[in-house]
């Protein structure tokens, strides 16, 4: 069944199909991101109770959740990596790092600062932000326990394993709301049953959390094929890349 | 568009400081994720391309050497071969 997915596991065809997909990605990446954010900053309706306040809800609730994403993604390429040892998903994971930290980075940030005129706080250890706090650290984790191995099989590994014992913090960080009596707020789209935000509001609030989600797969690609870049430099195929674009840009020229 | 105009956009009734530091700070933190995706690559690329030159470069130096080394050991030889042909002068000027 899964016979058709091995070809990819090799780096060559892995990195060419990153080559084929990005241009689509990050074509629908800019439309629909723009799109979202424009539409919710400009075009959606006021919140009755906290003004055009709320409108930081169209960068914040996508990035949380994706910040998650992310997360489960990572974790998935480190546990594929160590139970059948396929060197290309450590690849994706340390490809997914870095995108999942500066994306739980901006979850965190816009969060304070829609807290602030709200809350009348920038931060509190509410049992939300400190969960996804210790999420964005679960990321710088994973990234630094990686670079401290010379040995990036070893390292592979080791990100790995932490990577996978970080999952525990997912269901934390989405059920924080429920299990604790907190300052954040409950729910609101990523819930059995009705979402409780009016259409008006919802459809764009959707439509940006598509556009971040395809920003994010757009930037994975081009990390996927550095990290494939610097893991296979010596290969007589990556060599006749570069030898190959040279002579691309040269016939531009 | 929900504003009556341009004003009213950016002052997002009276909390556009947070709303803009908000959408400011994410899009710059994207931005610099980008660029550093771009950089690493153009670097990764100089490397192999780098690479590709010292080896050519040691490849160069060796044929180099290799050839020096010819010269000196034809040099050599026709030197011994010289001296060899003037002892034999010198053996028949005896005789």
């Amino acid at each position: 069944m899964w016979k058709w997915l091995h070809p990819y596991a090799k780096t060559e065809r892995a990195y060419q199909l990153c080559q084929t997909l990005f241009p689509w990605f990050a074509l629908s990446a800019l439309v629909s991101f723009s799109g979202g954010l424009m539409w919710g900053l400009a075009f959606a309706p006021t919140d009755y109770q906290q003004g055009d306040s709320f409108r930081i809800i169209y960068i914040h609730v996508p990035s949380a959740i994706l910040s998650m994403s992310a997360y489960a993604a990572m974790a998935i390429a480190a546990f594929i990596g160590l139970v059948w040892q396929v060197r290309t998903t450590f690849m994706a994971m340390m490809a997914l790092a870095p995108i999942g930290a500066t994306i739980t980075f901006i979850a965190l940030f816009t969060g304070a600062a829609w807290g602030k005129p709200m809350w009348g706080t920038w931060w509190v250890w509410d049992a939300r932000l400190t969960s996804e706090l210790i999420l964005l650290f679960l990321y710088l984790g994973v990234i630094s326990l990686y670079k401290s191995f010379e040995d990036k099989q070893q390292a592979g590994k080791a990100a790995g394993v932490m990577a996978l014992v970080g999952v525990v913090n997912l269901p934390v960080i989405h059920y924080s709301v429920e299990w604790w009596n907190t300052l954040h707020q409950g729910a609101t789209i990523t819930k059995f049953g009705k979402p409780s935000i009016a259409p008006e509001m919802l459809w764009p609030l959707l439509l940006s959390l598509l556009g971040l989600a395809l920003v994010m797969a757009a930037i994975f690609l081009l990390r996927m094929q550095n990290e494939i870049l610097r893991r296979e430099i010596h290969r007589p195929w990556v060599v006749a890349l570069v030898n190959g674009q040279i002579d691309k840009t040269a016939g531009q020229k | 568009m929900h504003f009556d105009s341009w004003q009213a956009f950016w002052e997002m009734g009276d909390y556009g400081l947070f709303v803009w530091l908000a959408f400011g700070v994410s899009l710059l933190a994207l931005l610099v994720l980008c660029i550093d995706t771009l950089l690493a690559k153009r670097g990764l690329f100089a490397k192999v391309q780098s690479e590709v030159a010292r080896k050519q470069r040691i490849q160069q130096a060796q044929i180099a050497q290799k050839a020096s080394q010819k010269a000196a050991q034809q040099s050599a030889q026709q030197s011994a071969s010289q001296r060899s042909t003037d002892m034999e002068v010198e053996r028949v000027n005896e005789s």
